[in-house]
């Protein structure tokens, strides 16, 4: 509180009729006047329209108000509004207080008008309570570097570097291979088009290499990543390829003299390369790269490089470490394919003619290793027969769950490509179901069909290989007959699926982003920020948030550029200052080894030193206030709903009959959410439950729960988001393991556990929320206010002696 | 029998209703090769389209080996073998066991061999030179059975 | 059947009577190096100079003064690049090279012997 009282002004709204139809609001205004430190209450139809927001205005004005109360809509809908109502009547936003009395009062109880006034005015004089305690919160600045890094120099990466660059940001892509092109440039040609893929990909390549803004870094992995949206400190640590790049122009001649072949990991491991080597003909860097695994040091290279006049290889390159600065991040790191060795059943690398698609990719490629040949690794000719199985590493509990998408598409695609090829090829596809969803897919699986291609639907069981011919009998259930067959081909194809890049987790942990179950970057909301990381200022795009398709990726990478530029065109970023904050005074890691706040916050924004107080790194902080609540010496306060601004309105609510009524916590994504859908929707529920508003079920403190029944509360009800959909990351989980042990402590204060409910439910589902509320009242209703009084009587010493330092 | 068992409905919800039809048990099945019929797959179609009664009195599960070939091979961990223990298992509350199935069940019981050990096979043993067959202790058998809840199911039917 | 999985491209050794084999096996490609163990008699030299100390030497076991096995080498299929140049330096020739079935010694058709050896004198 500030060292004056403070003077508030109340507002009721009767929005119409919405609210006025129901809440007596010249009553609600009357009682609000009453209250401490309200210095003007008034009622009006439309507080949101003009002439609402000019009586404020000229009130902040007439009366020196301090604070302001409005009792309308909810705060999802019209908070910002008067946030700059009162700010252009040069009062701090933040000062500013909203009760909602529309979407949790009148409209979910028209039929009980006396109790809904009443807790109308419950719920005035709880945002009263809360105004007392409201502090002037400053809007933080952050300049923001114009530049961004891009990880990963696939098909998404690429476009998402373009286009940066095109905007006239400086971009570094990183890659972490020789060459930039990733797995498109593996391919022979692209769905549902049959394009060449490297006649397409090529040239955004080479305008990559040609771009003035774009500095390319190839053979470099991302090592740390420190500091904040804005103002990111990067370093890049570069492999040393033993060959300059300013002087290499990639004439080849070294290779050509060099005596070591090894597999070509470009090639699937099909075909050779030398030691000294370019992954494909097209590479970007064109700069030749010595492997020194395979390297003999016999430097023939050097003569041949000498012999052109040049001096390009370097054997005593270094290790080298490149820092970067940048303000805003993109995750383009792409997939890798699912091992399939691992399915034994299917005989990957214990057959013979068993392959991957990919490496029928390759070999199907006229630039790959047999020069567009398809043949057996048993006797080197072209089978007369091939079966695709896939789902191969995916839709299967063993392997992965999740669908690979993009597999079904490449099947059918190489079964074309194939019977270009070998029209006399007898081609069979194993599928269990076959998912052609976006724009001209069905009409390519028609196409297949059309050439001739074989579609058996069934999962194969199992493969093996006849000794003799080296052909592969597949067997597997004939759907239409329902019987068991054995299927003979010469030659299998897997289609496996795509699985998280290498190194995924890693930067996962370099960039404090999280990974969903089946390991891919998490988006932070899957269908309203598809593109963002819950890390400010770090975009994923393309395959490593989950696997794509081209066109998909590309769109991505376009996207995650546009998501990027809107940072980094303004040069400066607003954090919302709804942040928290240690308070050095009281931390206890100054004495003693603590750092509970650093390991529960979930955006790895708090800093703990050993003999040092914790520190917010404000830019990184989200303000869900799990620290606040974990906090052992109560030394972190989340501004904006700090502990005396929520017990201020614990009490509030609980001045009159609190035994009847239910405090509900409820956070402000999920399930506030759906309190709110519950009053748009108009679903009737008993007008019991008092809601108060917090960001995230992380920041609920035992102590809340514990204040409300020493407060003498029926009931309580803690909730937010449905596991996996917390808004910040973690919180929910945290709010769970601090609150589920209150079952087992609330009976041994002679409470019964029954009044306490933790309930996780997403913004949708107002009728959850209807049900739990009318649930709840029939609870209250079963024990009665006489054993609910008793009960509490019982606990208030137990109570009052742990919540000592609440005090009152 | 009107009502779908408890057990079997949960068995249903949890497991068979996971099943999405591909395959996979048939083309294992070591029964499905010999007897065209048996088809693990449209069995579990058929518990999901709420024909278990069918499949409950009818005889092809008791056709399974029990190899668990299809509980290895099954994508999305329907464990269809273990689906079919629990099929016999109430097959056999409700009285519809084979009558071979349950004397052999209760011949392990009572004496810990599954077939008869009847004077002439003591006589032919005998004849071969093989030694006399030996009594066992059925007290473990009979544990092991109490354990599987299978001593129950055949007291059931018997009573 | 073994169980032990091929990875695409990497070298397999196996034993084979009186010799071990070295075999890569690329689609196109198939590369195999030889070592006859009765030829062997354990001089080491291509152990002391493979470039990529792929040759793991075992000197002879004696008891008292007596030598009862003969010294021996093994390869290390993780380690070698079948460049050849044990090949070219066996004084026995006990090894060999065979490039799709062929007699070819990679260094020596380079030029690159004996630039390559470990020790430089």
């Amino acid at each position: 509180m500030g060292e004056e009282e403070p003077r508030i002004g109340v507002y009721v709204c009767h929005c119409g009729l919405n609210i006025a139809g129901v809440v007596d609001v010249e009553k609600v205004a009357r009682e609000a006047a009453k209250l401490p430190n309200v210095v003007v209450s008034k009622d009006y139809r439309y507080m949101c329209a003009d002439p609402g927001q000019e009586m404020i205005k000229e009130d902040i004005k007439k009366y020196n108000l301090t604070r302001v109360v409005v009792a309308s809509c909810s705060p999802r809908m019209h908070e910002p509004t008067f946030r700059r109502c009162v700010e252009s009547a040069g009062l701090n936003p933040f000062l500013f207080e909203m009760a909602n009395i529309r979407e949790h009062c009148s409209w979910c109880h028209p039929h009980y008008p006396e109790d809904a006034t009443e807790k109308a005015i419950d719920l005035v004089k709880m945002a009263v309570a809360k105004a007392r305690y409201l502090s002037p919160l400053e809007v933080i600045k952050v300049p923001v570097t114009r530049a961004a890094l891009v990880i990963g120099g696939g098909v998404a990466g690429i476009h998402a570097a373009l286009d940066l660059a095109d905007m006239g940001f400086k971009v570094y892509l990183v890659e972490r291979s020789p060459s930039i092109g990733g797995r498109m440039a593996q391919l022979d040609k692209t769905f549902p088009t049959l394009d060449c893929s490297i006649c397409i990909l090529g040239p955004k390549m080479v305008d990559v290499a040609n771009h003035p803004n774009i500095e390319l870094i190839t053979y470099a992995e991302v090592k740390r990543v420190e500091g904040y949206i804005g103002n990111f400190r990067v370093t890049v640590v570069k492999k040393p390829r033993y060959v300059l790049e300013s002087e290499c122009n990639g004439c080849g001649e070294c290779a050509k003299v060099c005596p070591v072949e090894v597999p070509n990991e470009f090639d699937e491991n099909l075909g050779p390369r030398k030691a000294i080597y370019v992954p494909f003909p097209q590479a970007i860097p064109m700069v030749y790269t010595i492997d020194m695994d395979a390297c003999i040091e016999c430097y023939n290279c050097v003569e041949a490089c000498k012999e052109q006049g040049r001096e390009a290889i370097d054997f005593d390159m270094k290790e080298e470490e490149i820092h970067l600065e940048v303000g805003t991040i993109i995750v383009a790191t792409g997939y890798d394919l699912y091992d399939p060795s691992r399915v034994r059943a299917y005989g990957y690398g214990l057959y013979d003619n068993v392959f991957t698609a990919i490496e029928l990719e390759r070999m199907i490629n006229a630039a790959g290793p047999t020069q567009g040949h398809v043949i057996r690794f048993s006797d080197r000719r072209t089978p007369r027969s091939l079966a695709f199985i896939t789902c191969v590493g995916s839709r299967d509990v063993k392997t992965n769950i999740y669908c690979s998408g993009f597999c079904c598409m490449y099947t059918l695609k190489n079964a074309i490509l194939l019977k270009e090829h070998y029209p006399e090829m007898q081609i069979y596809v194993l599928f269990m179901d076959l998912r052609a969803p976006f724009k001209g897919y069905e009409e390519f699986y028609r196409r297949a069909r059309e050439e001739g291609i074989i579609f058996l639907r069934g999962r194969p069981t199992e493969l093996y290989e006849d000794p003799k011919t080296k052909n592969l009998i597949i067997s597997m259930e004939n759907l239409s007959t329902g019987e068991p067959m054995d299927l003979e081909v010469e030659m299998v194809v897997l289609s496996n699926a795509a699985v998280p890049s290498a190194g995924t987790e890693e930067l996962s942990r370099i960039l404090t982003v999280s990974r969903d179950a089946s390991g891919f970057f998490m988006e932070a909301h899957p269908k309203l920020r598809p593109i963002d990381s819950p890390t400010d200022g770090v975009f994923f795009c393309g395959a490593a948030q989950g696997p794509k398709d081209i066109p998909y990726s590309v769109a991505q990478g376009s996207a995650a550029a546009s998501r990027a530029a809107r940072i980094m065109a303004r040069g400066e970023w607003e954090i919302e200052p709804i942040v928290a904050y240690v308070d050095p005074e009281r931390c206890r890691n100054t004495k003693t080894k603590c750092g509970i706040c650093a390991t529960k916050c979930p955006y790895g924004a708090i800093t703990v030193e050993e003999g040092k107080a914790a520190v917010v790194n404000t830019a990184k902080c989200h303000g869900c206030g799990t620290c606040a609540a974990d906090c052992p010496a109560n030394a972190i306060t989340q501004m904006h709903f700090t502990d005396a601004q929520i017990i201020a309105q614990i009490h509030a609510a609980l001045e009159e009959k609190p035994e009847e009524k239910i405090i509900g916590f409820l956070c402000n994504w999920c399930s506030y959410g759906a309190a709110d859908l519950a009053g748009t929707s108009r679903m009737e529920y008993p007008p019991n439950i008092r809601i108060i508003r917090v960001m995230c079920s992380g920041r609920l403190d035992r102590d809340f729960i514990l204040e409300a029944f020493r407060k003498g509360a029926g009931m309580v009800l803690a909730s937010g988001c449905r596991f996996g959909d917390c808004h910040y990351i973690s919180g929910n989980y945290n709010a769970e393991r601090r609150l589920k042990p209150l079952f087992k402590m609330l009976p041994r204060f002679g409470i019964s556990p029954e009044r306490f409910r933790l309930e996780w439910f997403s913004a949708a589902e107002a009728g959850f929320f209807t049900n739990l509320v009318k649930e709840m009242v029939e609870t209250l209703k079963r024990l009665g206010p006489e054993r609910i009084r008793e009960e509490n009587e019982k606990a208030r010493p137990f109570l009052d002696r742990m919540l000592k330092h609440i005090g009152g | 029998m009107e009502e779908m068992p408890e057990e079997l409905r949960v068995l249903i919800k949890e497991k068979v209703y996971f099943c999405y039809q591909c395959g996979a048990c048939v083309g294992s099945c070591p029964t499905a090769r010999a007897i065209p019929e048996y088809n693990p797959r449209k069995m579990m179609e058929g518990l999901i389209l709420g024909e278990w009664r069918e499949i409950l009195s009818g005889d092809l599960i008791w056709l399974c080996t029990l190899c668990h070939t299809c509980y290895e091979v099954c994508p999305q961990g329907v464990g269809i073998s273990h689906i079919i223990i629990e099929l016999r298992n109430l097959a056999t509350k409700e009285g519809m066991a084979p009558e071979g199935f349950l004397d052999s069940a209760k011949q392990m019981a009572a004496t810990g061999y599954v077939a008869p050990i009847t004077g002439a096979v003591e006589r032919t043993r005998k004849q071969l030179g093989l030694p006399e067959i030996k009594v066992i202790d059925t007290g473990e058998i009979k544990k092991i059975m109490e354990l599987m809840r299978f001593r129950s199911v055949l007291e059931d039917e018997s009573g | 059947m073994t169980w032990a999985l091929r990875r695409r491209g990497r070298i397999i050794k196996r034993e084979e009577e009186n010799r071990t084999i070295m075999e890569r096996r690329l689609l196109v490609k198939q590369y195999e190096l030889l070592l006859d163990r009765d030829i062997c008699i354990g001089c080491g030299i291509c152990a002391d100079n493979c470039p990529k100390e792929a040759i793991i030497y075992s000197p002879a076991e004696f008891r008292g003064i007596r030598a009862v096995t003969r010294p021996s080498i093994d390869f290390d299929p993780e380690r070698c690049v079948l460049c050849g140049e044990c090949v070219s330096l066996c004084p026995m020739h006990a090894l060999q090279m065979r490039i799709e079935r062929e007699e070819r010694v990679p260094v020596i058709e380079m030029n690159v012997f004996p630039l390559a050896t470990r020790k430089r004198w």
